[in-house]
């Protein structure tokens, strides 16, 4: 291999091991390839301490870290709060007995596994591999660090023919560089051809369900995911993704069962948060509480911890007749939580129920009076919640406009939609379910449906108008804003480049992207958006050229 | 129980050994080029060998008890092979081990890393029981598997010299057959070279 030998020596590196000894060892393995530069860390929060602060070229993290968080999880957190570059190389230490089932579960795989005892000179062959690695394959990191993903795959493909052993990893990059265009058939495609070469991969088994479902065939995404969950029980982005193919297609049942099934698999206060919250929105409190109480406990004193959790579990206690436990629940994080609107908003909401149910009726007309006043600036959660206190002090007017409003605004997200039902059957209001959510629903599909089939009949103006009548009515609705988009990029292609089109589409784009970040129904708007962009000044200068 | 605890006090045995093989690791390279250095080379020799012949017996253990699960990625064959010699400690006076690997092997193949890496370990280790002066290793693909193998200029197989307590190749043939794709399964195959000596092979599929 033609690498310097200094080079390994100049590796900052940070060991995570809760056993002193094991650290010491280690520590004298690097020391004997030459690195002197290594810090340590006995669990996950002190890791996460040095991470934050510290770029490490090399990690080596023992899998079982005594306390509550794995390695694996530590992996997990760092790859999903983007904490971990791509140049770190992550080495996972694990015991001979454990570490299939290590591997087994992971979407996110480390570097490599190093299997206890391993020697110096073969922890120095897996560095030196992995620098290669990184050598051959940075002219891709140098764009996927500027998101420019077209030029990822172009040198992706480049790679692939080049440097024939790094295939798989190239062809995991391209895929996900066609998915993040917003192009998940293309991100298939490349699945399926990983799947020719070895049919049993696991991540392109995935991605391959993950890019049927971006296409909005959602019944063979879970057809796909079932097979291979069935095949690899071990594997727990499968259970996400199900979960996620469930709560879309509005089976709450199915993704709640799914959710406590990845987390007996995988237990962590993340996954025990997923399960705590989606229990409380298909009302089991029991399996709600014991799993939210876990997650607050062990993200006391830890970054991963969220005043949703806090909040969630307030609600549950209220709800199951405890109305003391949510008010001392409440009374110890105040201060930690202050700048939190939603969570002031749910708090004080929570507070009034329980101020009514052990018959403080003033406390608790003061605390709702603070809650409808908190409403409005504090996302469409906390305004259920909200609603939820008025409908049960007989406030309905107010409940009724609360869950109108935030019904509304969000009518195209499961979740939400499925907690205001649950606001009303709770509150004893079961019966204006249909008024409240599932008319305005209608109203709102009809209304955005029937832009769209004008605009596929070539109606255009008239697709238009309807749309930006609907958006009129609700401007922060990203259904509508999706078709409102869609609608005017159709106009744009069939009518020619018009400026007040363009900005409006900005616009419009710009909104989606605060409502749903990332989402890939808007990373695909904006590629449409981009084309016919290019085409139509195109088209314009053509007939510029031409006049 | 009787099995139970054998695997038990292997298992910590195993860990002792580890310690062991630490220290004369360290004191292999401090002994360079005094007059310990060919003692202490054979004693790390000896404790990295008994130490990979109790992973041999556990892991073969398990595989009786529960079953091997296999946990395949990608690998580049040749790399792989240069990397496993090159983590050997070898003896002074020992045989020379070459690695090549066919022009015509595929770029990467599927594998437990792990577990094979055990195999051809142990499959090296007997061919340095047996080779007079060199033992080859090379990679191939073959009918849709991929062929690693271990020639050795020895007395081939069958022939009478160092007792064997079957443990290699019983670990090669488990790991070998742990490895499945689609319906078909790896194997083990041992025989004499045209040109004399033993020739293993360990076909992946």
């Amino acid at each position: 291999m033609p690498l310097a030998p200094t080079r390994i020596s100049e590796l900052r590196s940070l060991l995570v091991d809760d056993m002193r000894d094991m650290r010491a060892n280690l520590r004298n393995q690097l020391q004997q390839l030459g690195i002197d530069n290594v810090d340590q860390a006995q669990n996950a929060a002190e890791a996460l301490k040095l991470l934050s602060t510290n770029k490490y070229d090399l990690v080596m993290c023992d899998y079982n870290l005594g306390g509550s968080t794995s390695g694996q999880q530590l992996l997990e957190f760092l790859k999903g709060k983007k904490l971990l570059p791509p140049s770190t190389i992550y080495f996972m230490v694990t015991a001979e007995t454990s570490y299939q089932k290590v591997a087994a579960v992971g979407e996110f795989a480390p570097d490599d596994y190093l299997i206890k005892p391993f020697t110096a000179s073969s922890l120095e062959s897996r560095v030196l591999r992995q620098l290669e690695k990184q050598d051959a394959l940075a002219p891709v990191m140098k764009h996927l660090s500027t998101s420019d993903h077209r030029s990822v795959i172009a040198e992706c493909d480049r790679l692939i023919a080049a440097m024939p052993k790094y295939s798989l990893e190239l062809l995991k990059l391209k895929a996900q560089a066609f998915q993040d265009l917003g192009r998940p058939p293309d991100a298939r495609e490349v699945y399926v051809q990983v799947l020719a070469i070895r049919a049993d991969v696991p991540w392109a088994q995935l991605g391959a369900a993950r890019a049927l479902k971006a296409s909005g065939e959602v019944e063979k995404a879970k057809a796909a995911i079932e097979s291979l969950i069935e095949a690899n029980p071990q594997f727990i982005g499968a259970y996400d993704l199900l979960a996620e193919v469930h709560t879309e297609t509005n089976n709450e049942d199915a993704a709640f069962a799914t959710l406590r099934q990845a987390e007996a698999i995988a237990p962590s206060a993340h996954r025990a948060r997923l399960v705590g919250k989606m229990a409380y929105q298909v009302g089991d409190l029991e399996v709600a509480s014991t799993a939210l109480e876990k997650v607050v406990a062990e993200t006391r004193n830890s970054v991963t911890k969220s005043f949703t959790d806090t909040s969630t579990l307030s609600q549950v206690y209220v709800e199951s007749g405890e109305p003391k436990k949510a008010l001392e629940l409440l009374k110890a994080v105040q201060k930690e939580f202050a700048g939190e609107p939603a969570f002031l908003a749910i708090a004080a909401a929570v507070e009034s129920r329980a101020q009514r149910d052990l018959g403080n009726n003033e406390a608790a007309d003061a605390a709702i009076k603070k809650a409808i006043e908190l409403a409005p600036h504090a996302g469409a959660e906390a305004a259920l919640a909200v609603s939820g206190a008025c409908l049960a002090a007989g406030r309905e007017e107010e409940g009724a406009k609360l869950l109108e409003n935030a019904v509304r605004s969000n009518h195209e997200n499961p979740r939400l939609v499925a907690l205001a039902k649950r606001v009303l059957k709770q509150t004893g209001h079961a019966a204006m379910t249909h008024s409240l959510i599932d008319g305005q629903i209608k109203e709102l599909a009809d209304m955005t449906a029937t832009a769209l089939s004008f605009a596929k009949k070539a109606k255009l103006d008239e697709a238009v108008t309807m749309i930006s009548e609907a958006l009129a009515k609700l401007p922060d609705n990203a259904g509508v804003l999706l078709a409102a988009a869609q609608i005017n990029l159709l106009w744009l292609s069939q009518k020619g480049l018009n400026v007040e089109f363009v900005n409006r589409v900005k616009a419009y784009m710009a909104k989606l992207e605060s409502l749903m970040p990332g989402h890939e129904r808007v990373l695909k708007l904006n590629h449409f958006f981009r084309e016919t962009l290019t085409r139509v000044s195109a088209a314009k200068t053509l007939d510029r050229a031409a006049a | 129980m009787q099995d139970l605890l054998v695997a038990t006090v292997i298992h910590d045995l195993k860990n002792e050994l580890a310690v062991l093989t630490g220290s004369l690791a360290t004191m292999t390279r401090n002994a360079s080029g005094t007059a310990l250095e060919s003692e202490v080379r054979r004693s790390r020799a000896i404790a990295d060998r008994l130490s990979k012949n109790l992973v041999s017996f556990l892991t073969i253990y398990r595989a009786e008890q529960h079953g091997l699960p296999v946990c395949c990625s990608d690998h580049n064959p040749g790399d792989f092979l240069h990397d496993l010699v090159k983590g050997q400690p070898l003896p002074a006076n020992s045989p020379s081990v070459r690695v090549a690997t066919n022009e015509s092997v595929a770029p990467f193949w599927f594998f437990d890393a792990y577990l094979v890496q055990l195999a051809m370990e142990a499959a090296l280790h007997n061919a340095l029981r047996f080779a007079r002066s060199a033992i080859d290793m090379s990679a191939r693909t073959r009918d849709g598997f991929l062929v690693m193998v271990v020639e050795d200029d020895g007395p081939g197989p069958g022939a009478a010299g160092a007792p064997s307590t079957g443990l290699g190749t019983a670990l090669c043939s488990a790991i070998a057959e742990a490895h499945r794709n689609g319906d078909r399964r790896g194997k083990v195959t041992l025989g004499t070279r045209p040109a004399g000596g033993a020739i293993f092979e360990m076909w992946l599929p």
